[in-house]
């Protein structure tokens, strides 16, 4: 399982979390949602529509009684989903970048590539590299932006992981967004 | 970066963000303090911030699924129709591309797929719909083919398939001028207008619902589809938040109210429609991310005029320049578009057929129908605010208004034909009625008082000032007309309290009613009805009566007319009554109300408050005479008759009596939820400061009083007090507002306060009232027991020797009003000798 992000150690939001801890869980969290996502490809069910949030829920359950993890709470399980679902959409993207390269990435099947349009993949990959820069100013809303966006985490599921009300959560959100967004158009 | 630094970015980019766009500078000025680099680091981040972007909710990941989903897709069977890919998806589900498996025709559909919904409900409602649905037979509609259920159980409809684009699309791409976009506006408009006439209202028209193929000719998809979703309409689900049915951007403001829809809706959505076609834009600007802001924009927010909005469509028309573009839009357009945008679903075009009709007659240099909002309409916001007496009272200005602007117009046109203006004193009538039904004026009597808006409802008298002003200069050939209107607009004022131009005005309509009609008519009655109540509450009683006694035989004699004259003469008779109970003539008054009780059972079901008005209004009477338990057993059925009804004009002021008879009979605690109950309902339906508050808080504050709850007592008898102020001494809110006020000053020992007070409603009751009348000697009493607490002995006795005269005169022996005349008296002797 290639584990490159250096975001995947990167304090994990929540209480005493440690990292030897989070490397056996982000494994299986990967690997579930991929599957889920690989399942829902196969459309099983037509129609249905696609939400993360869904899709992240749907993980939790058969996650939940997992005999080699104890999940603190639902909370703690949607912070690592967050991270995991950042790791995966960075690996489509750097997939979608090496196949238009003209090489395979083996985690990623040519199909599974398609799915990304390389300009998307460009800018999922300056998001992800940007929001590394953010973590190193300021964590907390380097986090903020990483359940907000990546994991599609409600304001009140973020306040609830990270221990802070809503109301900062919004501000963090917002100050996290314009600063994001300035960085990469103007870098 | 040096975090303190940071923090100080961070800091002051939420200030600046939290405040005023307008006062960003100076906040920066102000906080920057010459260090330009800090500035500039702030002010990129708010640029960035306006940018928007990074939509939140996982869009990322999404993304990645439906592209899978969308591959994934070919092959699929839903019933029997074998699919060939995805076409499109959204918040209702996605939508295929399919063919019928088993068709050798090879004919193609499209099928839209519903997401999880409570399945089994959408598929009872689409078997009672697609009967419906079926019947639409338009070449610019398409058919719902079929429908069913897919394997796992998800709802799904089949239509014709489309080969389109949405028209905001295909109006860029191939560059139509304003003139092309509105003819195409024009076949959907007549689309719609088709299926309203088989009562099918469409609900979620918007560009993606409006396909127009290569061939320029449009298709309205989905017709009645977000019915069998969305039965009661709303544009979404406020219990499962991330179920968003209906777009939001497209939405009514009475579907974003859960307000019933009408063909209305659709003309409101076709609005908005023309509006992005026309600017490039939708109605609402600003950065709506929240369901909450889209809701407050589309309720509360005036869309900016489509020529202004131009301007900023960054020259995406085919009209050359934005300038070019805002000049051919302003006027007509702009009209034409914001009239079919109107909050107010009444204040739309009445059909798509007329929004149509006036896009027909821009094109062809015809002047519009539609009109623009006025100074006068635009009090919109402010009617929202007030939901209230002067909401009410402000509809109906408008509807007086827009009546004779109509009246106007349609004069201006058949000038010579009377076939017309026969038509318009039909209309002027029922403008009438209009008005006094919406007031409630008729339903009430002046007993429960008319609805009066006080201070700010500057609006309200302007627009009736407006409407006064046309009738006096722009009827002069409408004799008949300007007389209807004249009482109209006399009662209005009345109503609002403006007294001085209420008479100026009657008197107008009176003397022209009697030169047209003759003294014995009932136009003139009813004029001199009009002048009745207003000497009434004015407090000159005199007069009042006689305007009755000339205005009440030509009622009678009409008693066998149509309907509409006899329900208006429970009312008429009951406000004769209330004068001659002001005069102190209770048989007089007794016999009228009892004579209007006739008429109950001959009125039908609609105008029943109006026939049990009088039992309440008998009740009132037997208290007068002290009888409690016939005053008691008419209250009773007057709350329950009304309560029955769903009245809240009459049942208000119903309640309030009751509790008067209750707070009269010793039982305080019934007596203090039914007034509080009343003048709540009151205040709910006329605004707070209603004169009838006023007489509900006076009730209230000798309701505490007797319960020994001072201070209570003390508070409301201020608020009632605060509102009377403003209204004539001799009016009986006031009088009531000050006896309450008084006697409770005189109980907490202030009588010096309340002397002043009482005497001077003592003195403009005895100037109109009869010296033997029940108000007359409740007045005594309470001055003669505050002259008694200011140890005035010599002169409080006569007063309340008076008092308890004439009260044992009207009324039955051992009533609860004598019992505290008398009591009066023995404190006032023991008192006495004490000193």
């Amino acid at each position: 399982m290639p584990r490159e992000s250096d975001a995947a150690g990167r304090s994990p939001g929540g209480p005493g979390r440690d990292r030897a801890e989070l490397d056996r869980l982000v494994p299986l969290v990967y690997e579930e949602l991929r599957r889920l996502a690989r399942r829902h490809m196969r459309r099983e069910r037509p129609g249905a529509l696609l939400q993360t949030t869904a899709l992240v829920h749907e993980a939790y359950l058969r996650l939940a009684d997992h005999a080699e993890v104890r999940w603190r709470s639902p909370e703690h399980f949607l912070a690592v989903a967050a991270q995991v679902m950042r790791h995966i959409l960075v690996d489509y993207a750097r997939g979608r970048l090496r196949t238009k390269r003209g090489r395979g990435v083996p985690n990623l099947s040519l199909e599974e590539a398609a799915v990304m349009s390389a300009s998307r993949a460009e800018d999922v990959l300056a998001i992800n590299r940007t929001l590394d820069d953010l973590a190193a100013l300021d964590a907390r809303k380097s986090r903020v932006f990483e359940l907000r966006y990546f994991g599609g985490l409600s304001v009140e599921e973020t306040g609830d992981i990270l221990r802070i009300s809503p109301a900062t959560v919004a501000r963090e959100w917002r100050m996290a967004k314009a600063w994001l967004r300035r960085e990469i158009q103007g870098g | 970066m040096d975090p303190n630094r940071w923090r100080l970015i961070d800091d002051l980019f939420q200030a600046a963000l939290d405040c005023e766009p307008a006062a960003r500078a100076e906040l920066l000025d102000a906080s920057c303090e010459g260090d330009a680099a800090l500035r500039a680091e702030v002010e990129s981040l708010i640029e960035a911030h306006g940018d928007g972007g990074f939509t939140s909710e996982g869009h990322e990941f999404e993304s990645v699924l439906e592209a899978y989903a969308a591959q994934a897709a070919a092959g699929r069977r839903i019933g029997a129709y074998r699919v060939e890919r995805e076409i499109g998806h959204g918040g209702m589900g996605r939508v295929y591309l399919a063919t019928r498996a088993d068709d050798v025709f090879e004919k193609r559909v499209a099928i839209k797929v519903l997401r999880d919904q409570e399945t089994a409900s959408v598929r009872a409602r689409f078997r009672t719909e697609r009967q419906i649905l079926a019947t639409l037979d338009h070449p610019n509609i398409t058919r719902l083919l079929d429908g069913g259920t897919t394997d796992d159980g998800l709802p799904f409809f089949v239509m014709d398939f489309i080969e389109g684009e949405p028209i905001d699309r295909y109006c860029e791409r191939c560059r139509l001028t304003v003139t092309e976009r509105l003819a195409l506006v024009q076949r959907v408009i007549a689309a719609v207008q088709y299926a309203h006439q088989h009562l099918v209202i469409h609900r979620d028209i918007k560009p993606t619902n409006v396909l127009v193929t290569d061939a320029r000719m449009p298709y309205l998809l989905d017709f009645g589809i977000a019915k069998l979703i969305a039965p009661d309409g709303r544009w979404h689900d406020r219990t499962r938040t991330h179920l968003r049915l209906l777009t939001p951007e497209y939405a009514s403001p009475e579907q974003v109210r859960g307000e019933p829809i009408t063909t209305a809706t659709d003309v409101y959505a076709l609005g908005v429609l023309l509006y992005q076609l026309l600017t490039g834009h939708r109605p609402y600007r600003g950065v709506m991310t929240s369901a909450a802001e889209i809701e407050r924009a589309i309720c509360e927010e005036e869309p900016e005029r489509p020529s202004n909005a131009a301007m900023w469509a960054g020259g995406t028309m085919c009209e050359g320049t934005p300038e070019r573009l805002r000049r051919r839009l302003a006027g007509d357009l702009d009209t034409i578009v914001l009239m079919a945008l109107r909050k107010d679903p009444r204040r739309r075009y009445a059909s798509v057929e007329q929004f149509g009709e006036d896009i027909r007659r821009h094109l062809e240099n015809l002047p519009v129908m539609a009109r623009p909002d006025s100074r006068r309409y635009r009090t919109a916001k402010f009617i929202r605010r007030h939901q209230s007496l002067v909401a009410a009272a402000a509809l109906v200005v408008m509807a007086l208004t827009t009546g004779l602007v109509a009246t106007l117009w349609e004069a201006h046109r058949a000038r010579q034909e009377r076939d017309a203006a026969r038509a318009e004193r039909a209309r002027a009538a029922s403008i009438n009625d209009f008005l006094q039904n919406m007031v409630g004026y008729s339903a009430q009597t002046t007993s429960g008082s008319p609805k009066r808006a006080t201070g700010h409802d500057a609006t309200v008298v302007e627009m009736l000032d407006d409407a006064a002003q046309r009738v006096d200069h722009e009827l002069p050939d409408q004799p008949e007309v300007r007389a209807d209107l004249l009482t109209t607009i006399g009662t209005a004022y009345m109503v609002l309290a403006r007294y001085p131009a209420a008479a100026q005005y009657l008197r107008e309509a009176y003397d022209l009613n009697s030169t047209l009609y003759g003294p014995l008519a009932l136009p003139t009655a009813t004029a001199m009805y009009a002048r009745a109540n207003l000497s009434y509450l004015t407090g000159d009683y005199t007069s009042a009566e006689s305007w009755f006694a000339r205005a009440l035989p030509v009622f009678r004699q009409h008693a066998s007319d149509p309907e509409f004259e006899l329900r208006r003469l429970p009312s008429v008779l009951s406000d004769a009554a209330f004068v001659q109970r002001a005069r102190g003539r209770l048989d007089r008054a007794e016999a009228l109300w009892r004579e209007a009780l006739v008429y109950g059972p001959r009125l039908p079901e609609k105008y029943r408050a109006e026939a049990i008005a009088p039992k309440n209004f008998l009740a009132q009477l037997y208290l007068d005479r002290g009888d409690l338990p016939n005053a008691d057993a008419f209250a009773t059925e007057a709350v329950q008759g009304l309560r029955a009804l769903a009245n809240p004009f009459a049942l208000a002021q119903a309640l309030i009596d009751l509790g008067g008879v209750r707070l009269r009979e010793g039982r305080l605690d019934e007596a203090e939820s039914l007034v509080k109950e009343g003048t709540a309902m009151y205040a709910k339906a006329q605004g707070s400061d209603a004169p009838n508050v006023s007489f509900g808080l006076a009730t209230l504050a000798m309701t505490h009083a007797e319960q020994g709850r001072l201070d209570l007592a003390e508070q409301d008898a201020r608020a009632a007090m605060a509102i009377a102020e403003t209204l004539p001494k001799g009016s009986h809110y006031y009088v009531r507002a000050a006896t309450a006020l008084g006697l409770v000053l005189t109980r907490t020992g202030r009588a010096s306060e309340a002397e002043p007070l009482l005497r001077a409603v003592l003195a403009k009751l005895e100037a109109t009232t009869s010296k033997q009348s029940y108000a007359v000697a409740t007045e005594l009493g309470a001055l003669g027991e505050c002259l008694t607490a200011e140890r005035q002995y010599a002169e409080a006795e006569p007063l309340l020797v008076e008092s308890r005269d004439t009260l044992q005169s009207i009324q039955v022996p051992d009533g609860p009003d004598l019992a505290l005349a008398r009591r009066r008296l023995s404190s006032l002797s023991s008192s006495w000798k004490r000193r």
